[in-house]
């Protein structure tokens, strides 16, 4: 009965906003008339529509009813607030310095917090554009050679743990590659999804135009058709609905585009074409890793039961096929976490940092605001005593707080409006999801709640200070009772104003230890600046064969070659200081002596010098074994201490299982570091790309297989003026080829850091906030604490007291001042410096030096900001000091 | 004393008091504004125009204690003589505007 009688009454929440609204006077009137045409709704339109009329008419009672019935009351109060603000206003206009100082301090806490919220709102926050996204799963695999997981798997793997698995309602395999795509009209290298015709499904994303992709289109042999994502579909198709049944060139096979994806389609690795796997029937091996699954949940299905089940047969599949499988293990983890996950912890810590700062510029203004209040004492005395309540003090305060809080808000989301394009020019490439990173409504919204927040807190401050009987004291008493408990709380809040300084600056410190280190790794090449290098990836169907593909490298190298000012030019199948195209190796005949992970280097005569890679033993590669067929290698340092120990590596075989009788290292050359920063070198071998190709050339290659070349040319002077020419050199062997990732070697160098140095480099600067923020609070405690004492100083001066001790009188005040935030701030930042995690490099959390450094740098910040009104204490004229009184 | 103006809200809530007969409450008038109108009608402008109209003295009110089978109390409105005269007032200079130019409506055509 009760419950029957509570589902035909208003949402209660709204029923008591409306009775807060019209007050009680007209509750028993409005309450029940507006319940009696909600139950005619109720049973008319059903509860949702009737529960949203009903918050509409509370809306509308809250914007007509108050301003008609309330009347001369509600005017009054409004009159109160614009008083009270026009008050504030005018207050503050009297003390412009003061005042520029509040808004600036605050606008720098505001604009750094609004930036980099709407960085952590878009990469991290945001939803995926998926249906139900927090039932979707990624699949990888793991190995611990790789340091853990998100290695990819092989087609018939995941094939198989799909077959086996019954708690993934449905599943599809992916890769994300780059191709050759054209139009009539133009060519570029761009990212391709190669999925299974299951994915659009997974993920819940229908085509918005066409037709999604059909089992029967991941047949191998089955017509290749495409669907262009919503972005290719505008800049290329000028959004031709008419695009359906088209054709472009992809790797230089005709595809026929069958569909247009949605606007808010959007992938890792940024694709922007969907092309099927053709993966069945197709003969791949379960050791060509290089493919990845996305599944969703069963109903009632969770990851960790999936991840359990998927690991269950992979046991199976190990034991099945051991040469492939062995040492691997599966992975499932939700979607999101590896879309987002390599930003989660510096983001994170960036918010964390930026929060400080913020509440860094709290304390400050309220200090300062203290400071004035200090100042003020007189006139808030005689306000008292003529009568204005402590409440009309307060909401004088409060307006204070606001005003200051609003103009530096505004000012500091401005200023975040064109940071975070700036930041996300900067750095979008090392964070995921860079294109929905922007200030939008919730950004401002956030903005403006901690503008509000930041307003009250820093008005409220003052008013600590404000207690009825020390402005009746004070009248009483003049100026000599004052400032007692005002200094204490001023005192407080310098000390956790530098305490939290020191807890930034040393977690700043601890990442610019960490980014010195890492840049100071050994790359192994010289002057990087001066190589420049770029990409081409040659699609089987134009280069089908070795003598093709060796055919343009000989060419290529010739014409750049012939480029003004080029001194050396290398070509290679993966640019070093990237990792990837990993082998096997073993000292041939023992197996057991065995490198994981070599990377495999096939190049051309001039890569060596292209480089700038020294020779530690032995001797280069003759250009004859470059021309014809060799088994002669150089190896590299680290492969042969891992195969040889110490033992003399020239002469011996080693065996990367593609040739009989294997290979004859003749070199031992320097490492050249992989692509992740902070781990060493990996093993390489450098075998003749001539060779090589030779070796595959009976080898049939798949139609949508291709071979990727890189270039790396060596110049006299910067090699940027002369990629024009590179590009030439390209186009006139095969202008339908592109040329992508165009970039120095140190260029590589730089972005291989990622998400590090995007958080290294803004930590610096929250650090530098940090500090400057900390020593105006320090400058702004001690000139008022000089003010109050110059009486008293100038007493000391007058009985001969000399400028130096004055000097050390108030030097010394600051240094208690400083030095239990110090020891705070250290404390603190010693506690909590784990959370900087494998951010840092070779850097111990608690590392000695950087916490000196730290407290140093606080230390000689806080001497500077106390020796100003020092130096102004030392020239106080007793004279007029003790006249003053 | 100068005639009352109407606005046409106003006008609209007077007339639907006099459409429903001698006196009528304010569920009543949304109804009934909302069959006449076809639109949804925000219940505080309903409100706030009876009251502004018991200001100008255009309504009276009294106010109905609920009877034995429950509810609620009901303060019922009935329209004054001056209401009536405002009515006339505000009709006649409507009518009297669109005096000559009613052809504008004739559907194009017609």
């Amino acid at each position: 009965m009760r419950r029957r009688e509570e589902v035909r009454t208003p949402p209660r929440l709204a029923r008591r906003i409306l009775a807060v609204l019209v007050g009680s006077r007209h509750a028993d009137d409005v309450g029940p008339a507006l319940s009696e045409l909600y139950r005619e709704r109720l049973e008319r339109d059903g509860r949702r529509t009737a529960g949203r009329w009903y918050w509409r008419q509370v809306a509308g009672f809250g914007l007509r009813w108050r301003a008609f019935n309330t009347g001369g009351r509600g005017r009054g109060t409004m009159d109160a607030w614009t008083r009270d603000l026009r008050l504030a206003i005018r207050s503050l206009t009297r003390t412009p310095a003061f005042t520029a100082v509040a808004i600036l301090t605050l606008a720098l806490g505001i604009g750094a917090n609004t930036a980099i919220f709407s960085v952590i709102h878009g990469s991290l926050l945001r939803r995926l554009p998926y249906a139900e996204p927090d039932r979707l799963v990624w699949l990888s695999d793991g190995h611990p050679s790789f340091g853990g997981t998100g290695v990819d798997e092989s087609v018939p793997n995941l094939t198989d743990l799909r077959a086996g698995s019954k708690l993934m309602r449905s599943s599809a395999i992916y890769r994300v590659l780059g191709g050759n795509v054209a139009t009539g009209e133009r060519a570029e290298r761009i990212p391709i999804l190669f999925a299974s015709s299951e994915m659009l499904g997974v993920l819940g994303i229908p085509p918005a135009l066409g037709r999604d992709l059909l089992p029967g289109d991941d047949n191998v042999d089955a017509e290749t058709v495409t669907i262009l994502t919503d972005d290719l579909w505008r800049s290329w198709f000028g959004a031709d609905p008419k695009v359906v049944g088209r054709t472009v060139i992809v790797d230089a096979r005709p595809v026929r585009i069958v569909g247009v994806l949605p606007p808010q389609f959007a992938f890792p690795g940024e694709p922007k074409l969907l092309l099927p796997l053709q993966h069945v029937g197709a003969d791949l091996s379960r050791r060509n890793r290089g493919y990845f699954g996305v599944a969703r949940l069963a109903p009632g299905a969770d990851v960790a039961g999936l991840r359990a089940e998927l690991q269950g047969i992979f046991a199976r599949l190990e034991k099945a096929y051991p040469e492939a499988n062995e040492g691997w293990y599966t992975w499932a983890e939700p979607l999101r976490d590896y879309v987002v996950g390599r930003n989660q912890r510096s983001l994170l810590l960036l918010g964390g940092a930026v929060a400080l700062v913020l509440l860094i510029a709290c304390v400050n203004v309220a200090n300062l605001l203290l400071v004035r209040a200090e100042t003020r004492h007189h006139e808030l005395a005689v306000r008292y005593s003529l009568g204005a309540r402590r409440s009309a003090l307060v909401s004088l305060f409060l307006g204070e707080g606001l005003v200051l809080s609003l103009a530096g808000g505004a000012l500091g989301m401005a200023s975040a409006y064109w940071g975070v394009d700036l930041l996300v020019a900067l750095y979008g490439g090392t964070l995921a999801r860079a294109d929905l990173i922007g200030v939008d409504g919730l950004v401002l919204a956030f903005g403006l709640a901690t503008t509000l927040l930041v307003g009250l807190a820093v008005g409220l401050v003052p008013l600590l200070r404000l207690r009825p009987d020390d402005l009746r004291e004070f009248l009483t008493d003049g100026a000599r009772g004052a400032s007692v408990r005002g200094s204490a709380v001023g005192r407080v809040l310098v000390v956790a104003e530098v305490a939290l300084a020191v807890l930034v600056v040393a977690g700043a410190g601890l990442l610019a230890n960490s980014m010195w280190r890492l840049q100071r790794v050994e790359l192994g090449v010289s002057d990087p600046e001066r190589v420049m290098t770029f990409t081409m990836s040659l699609p089987a169907a134009a280069y089908p064969d070795a003598a093709a593909i060796g055919g343009f490298a000989d060419e290529l190298g010739a014409r750049l070659q012939a480029v003004p000012g080029v001194r050396v030019v290398g070509l290679v199948n993966r640019l070093p200081l990237l990792g990837g195209d990993n082998t096997n190796v073993t000292v041939f005949g023992d197996p057991t002596r065995e490198a994981d992970f070599t990377s495999v280097r096939l190049v051309t005569p001039g890569f060596f010098a292209a480089v700038g890679v020294s020779l530690v033993a032995g001797r280069w590669l003759h250009d004859a074994e470059f021309r014809g067929t060799t088994s002669s290698v150089v190896i590299n340092q680290t492969l042969a201490r891992r195969l040889f120990g110490g033992e003399d590596p020239l002469g011996r075989r080693i065996d990367p299982h593609f040739l009989d009788g294997g290979l004859v290292v003749v070199g031992v050359c320097g490492d050249i570091a992989g692509g992740r920063p902070d781990r060493p070198a990996p093993p390489a071998f450098y075998f003749p790309l001539a060779t090589a190709l030779q070796l595959w050339a009976s080898q049939p290659r798949q139609a949508n297989d291709y071979w990727g070349m890189s270039a790396l040319v060596r110049a006299d002077a910067d090699p940027r003026t002369s990629v024009p020419a590179f590009r030439r050199a390209v186009a006139a062997i095969d202008a339908s080829l592109p040329v992508s990732d165009v970039r120095t070697l140190q260029d590589i160098a730089v972005d291989r850091l990622g998400t590090r140095r995007f958080a290294m480099s803004l930590f610096g600067v929250f650090a530098g906030l940090a500090l400057l923020l900390g020593s105006v609070g320090i400058y702004g405690v001690m000139s008022f604490a000089v003010a109050q004492r110059s009486r008293e100083l100038g007493m000391r001066l007058a009985l001969g007291a000399s400028r130096g001790s004055v000097l050390r009188l108030v030097l010394g005040q600051g240094a208690r001042l400083t030095a239990p935030g110090l020891i705070l701030g250290l404390a603190a930042a010693l506690a909590s410096a784990r959370v900087l995690g494998n951010l840092l490099f070779e850097v111990s959390p608690l590392d000695p030096w950087t916490y000196t450094l730290v407290a140093g740098v606080l230390t000689l910040v806080a001497l500077a900001a106390t020796s100003v009104p020092a130096l102004r204490a030392t020239r106080v004229d007793p004279v007029t000091s003790i006249r003053g009184e | 004393m100068p005639p009352t103006v109407l606005g046409q809200f106003e006008h609209q809530v007077l007339l639907a008091i006099l459409r429903r007969g001698s006196e009528s409450y304010s569920v009543e008038v949304v109804d009934e504004l909302e069959r006449h109108t076809g639109r949804e009608v925000a219940t505080s402008a309903v409100f706030v125009a009876l009251q502004r109209l018991k200001a100008k003295e255009l309504l009276d009110d009294r106010l109905v204690e609920p009877g034995d089978e429950g509810g609620h109390a009901r303060r019922y409105f009935r329209l004054t003589d001056g209401a009536l005269e405002a009515m006339r007032d505000s009709r006649q200079s409507f009518l009297s505007l669109w005096r000559g130019v009613e052809s504008a409506l004739d559907e194009p055509g017609a």
